[in-house]
């Protein structure tokens, strides 16, 4: 019995093992090597020199870098929900399986396909305040032409939206899929019982999606903390700092300065910051 | 026989080529790559046992990142072309050219760098080894849409009408003027540069680093002002604000018809010929405008060769760029191939567009002459290059109104206090 239960122990071990691999290659040894890069100062050119705790003390003065925390939080703070309500919106309205759910569902989804440059790029331009779409149908309707990306809120808001339009479709399939796995006798059993359409989505469905929330919630929160590339076509981190999120500006410090031993130190500061977002939405699932 | 003849023949062009050295060589944009294609197939006519590979890595897209890690990874190209901006970074790596420049040009290193530009040679040097050879040679200057210059009923220096450069005053008053005569938004096109903005403050005479590479730029009473001054432009709408918050782009905005004139310089030329050529526009260069002087800012590139530690690739690399060094011979060929400034004093080329050479010799070279050495020296340095986006960035902050001109001031001496910190240690 004991031999039996070591075999298939050791047997299901040995499926891990290509996993554990690609996990210590790719994302266990370069987080200790960010890590211990945080202890140097290197510019690309020059040998590595251990400089102790002097990137960590510059940090805690460097203004512009808690800046960028704070810019990355308002970033999920205004696109997270937005996300997360549209595509909920979106997977109930084309849950169903007929043809123009199927086509409404690829529409939705396109955005999420095309690479995050082409978007961004899209976007620029259609926001651009002397050339853009957008302020060129406001001056037909007689409106004064807004700055879309040249006035710190705004531009925040921006991207922001910009990433919604990324995101949503995606999320829209993961709730489909949530959606259709919740057996329609519920849905009918509510109904049989008195309940209106917003009753029975509240009471019976949006609990059984619990799983399924919390997974939008946390790939969305995750996608969009380390979001870069859309928020450095769009607008580069500007007007200013006001786009500067965090992964924008370590990559400023690290190929912009050649500051690679700084900017490591603020990495595993970011990644600090993301290990505790992303444990206190599990303890919230917890707490459930 | 006849077919063991043509075997053989085959067999030694063959062999030939396999014996070719290919040399590799980094440039930093599309159109220098097309140039040095050009330029090098004239070089293998004479010297068929040498062959080059040039692999174009966008400037403004991370050219010394990867010059970086080739570097750190020793895989370097054979040679590379470098701007202003990075040759103080990577000289170190480069052969010392001082030797050969006594042996093939036949001239001492000391009479070879007199032969050239001040504002040039300084880039070239480390110490008393000569790392690099010039290629182009960039001046900043203003340039003009001819037409609407016209319908406002503005003349500019020096070749159109008026002999003296415009006072700051007046530039602003023919800002105002030439925006209103013509109906466009705005008048003036300024690149998000730290370079570009180097060259307004340089015209105020205010220096950001000293010649031993101290910040000073607080040290000089009117610093604030002219900050405002600048800033003041973009309030007034007279530059877009999208042109430093948001990317667009200020060469579009120019020869695009959304403003009259471009702060930018010489390396526009030939984009400027190809657009007059293609739609009719007229476009032409004036002097920048005299606040307490008036000269443009030097920039360019130059040649070099890494050391690869391959005697016979380090060889062959050190005879192109001797013949690249030659004014009548592969410096010749590139100028006129690439439409560029000569970087050589008392060196007038005749490129063959009449237009081009009233740009070079009447407009550029005036600006380039007068042009301060220490305008060179205080840029060729790491310290500049690492204060170039914080330069930028605060300046666009002024512009939203987030920070005011003295507080620029304060935050540049605080940004360059850390930059110095660490690059000290």
């Amino acid at each position: 019995m004991r031999n039996k239960k070591l075999s298939i122990v050791k047997n299901r071990f040995v499926f891990v093992i290509p996993g554990l691999i690609f996990f210590v290659t790719f994302s266990l040894i370069p987080i200790i090597a960010v890590f211990v890069m945080g202890f140097t100062s290197w510019d690309l050119l020059h040998p590595i020199k251990f400089v102790g705790l002097r990137n960590f003390r510059n940090m805690l003065h460097d203004k512009w870098f808690w800046n960028s925390i704070l810019v990355s939080f308002k970033f999920m703070g205004i696109s997270v929900p937005l996300i997360f309500f549209l595509s909920l919106a979106l997977a109930i309205a084309l849950y169903k399986e007929d043809r123009f759910s199927k086509i409404f569902r690829a529409f939705f989804y396109w955005p999420y396909m095309i690479p995050a440059v082409v978007g961004g790029t899209m976007w620029k331009w259609l926001l651009s305040y002397d050339t853009g779409l957008l302020n060129y149908i406001l001056s037909k309707l007689g409106l004064e032409p807004v700055s879309w990306l040249e006035e710190s809120t705004n531009a925040l808001i921006s991207v922001s939206l910009a990433q919604v339009w990324i995101l949503s479709g995606f999320m829209m399939m993961i709730f489909i899929t949530g959606l259709q796995n919740i057996p329609l006798e519920y849905q009918e059993a509510a109904v049989v019982d008195g309940a209106n359409k917003w009753q029975v989505f509240w009471y019976v469905v949006f609990p059984l999606l619990k799983n399924t929330n919390l997974l939008v919630l946390i790939v969305s929160i995750a996608y969009c903390f380390r979001s870069f590339t859309l928020i450095y076509i769009m607008t580069t981190g500007g007007p200013g700092y006001a786009t500067t999120v965090a992964p924008l500006y370590v990559y400023q410090r690290a190929f912009t300065e050649y500051r690679i031993g700084y900017a490591s130190a603020l990495s595993a500061v970011v990644l600090a910051i993301a290990l505790v977002i992303a444990l206190t939405v599990l303890r919230v699932r917890k707490s459930d | 026989m006849r077919r063991l003849i043509l075997v053989s023949i085959l067999v030694l062009m063959f062999s030939f080529a396999a014996n070719a050295v290919k040399l590799s060589m980094y440039v930093g944009d599309e159109h220098m790559a097309k140039v040095m294609k050009e330029v090098t197939a004239v070089y293998v006519k004479e010297h068929p046992d040498v062959e080059f590979d040039i692999i174009a890595l966008p400037y403004y897209s991370g050219f010394m990142q990867k010059v970086s890690l080739s570097i750190m990874s020793g895989d370097v190209p054979d040679l590379i072309q470098v701007t202003t901006a990075y040759a103080p970074q990577v000289k170190e790596y480069l052969i010392n050219l001082a030797p050969y420049i006594e042996k093939d040009l036949g001239i001492t290193p000391k009479d070879y760098l007199n032969s050239i530009l001040d504002v040039t040679s300084v880039y070239m040097t480390q110490g008393d080894e000569i790392k690099l050879v010039p290629l182009e040679f960039t001046i900043t200057g203003i340039w003009i849409n001819k037409k609407m210059f016209e319908k406002a009923g503005i003349k500019y220096p020096p070749t159109g009408g008026r002999s003296d450069p415009w006072t700051w005053e007046e530039f602003k008053d023919i800002l105002a003027k030439v925006k209103k005569a013509n109906r466009i938004p705005y008048a003036l096109s300024y690149d998000y540069s730290a370079d570009r903005f180097f060259n307004y403050l340089a015209l105020w005479n205010i220096k950001v680093l000293d010649d031993d590479l101290n910040f000073v730029m607080d040290q000089y009473p009117d610093a604030a002002k002219a900050v405002e001054e600048f800033i003041n432009l973009f309030e007034k709408n007279l530059i877009p604000r999208a042109e430093w918050l948001s990317g667009q782009s200020a060469q579009q905005d120019f020869f695009g018809g959304r403003t009259a004139v471009y702060w930018s310089g010489s390396w526009q030329c030939d984009n400027a010929l190809d657009i007059m050529k293609e739609t009719g526009k007229e476009f032409d260069v004036a002097y920048v405008p005299m606040i307490k002087d008036w000269f443009g800012v030097p920039g360019g590139s130059f040649l070099g060769a890494f050391k690869t530690g391959n005697k016979e690739k380090e060889a062959e690399a050190i005879k192109f760029i001797m013949w690249m060094a030659q004014k009548d011979k592969g410096y010749l060929e590139f100028l006129k191939d690439g439409l560029y400034l000569t970087a050589y004093k008392n060196h007038v080329v005749d490129y063959g567009i009449p237009e081009f050479n009233k740009w070079a010799n009447e407009v550029f070279s005036k600006l380039g002459e007068r042009a301060p050495v220490w305008t060179a020296i205080t840029r060729a340095n790491v310290i500049w290059s690492k204060l170039y986006d914080v330069v930028r960035k605060q300046i666009a902050l002024g512009i939203t109104g987030e920070v005011t001109a003295e507080e620029i001031v304060k935050n540049l001496r605080s940004e360059y206090e850390k930059i110095k910190s660490e690059a000290s240690k």
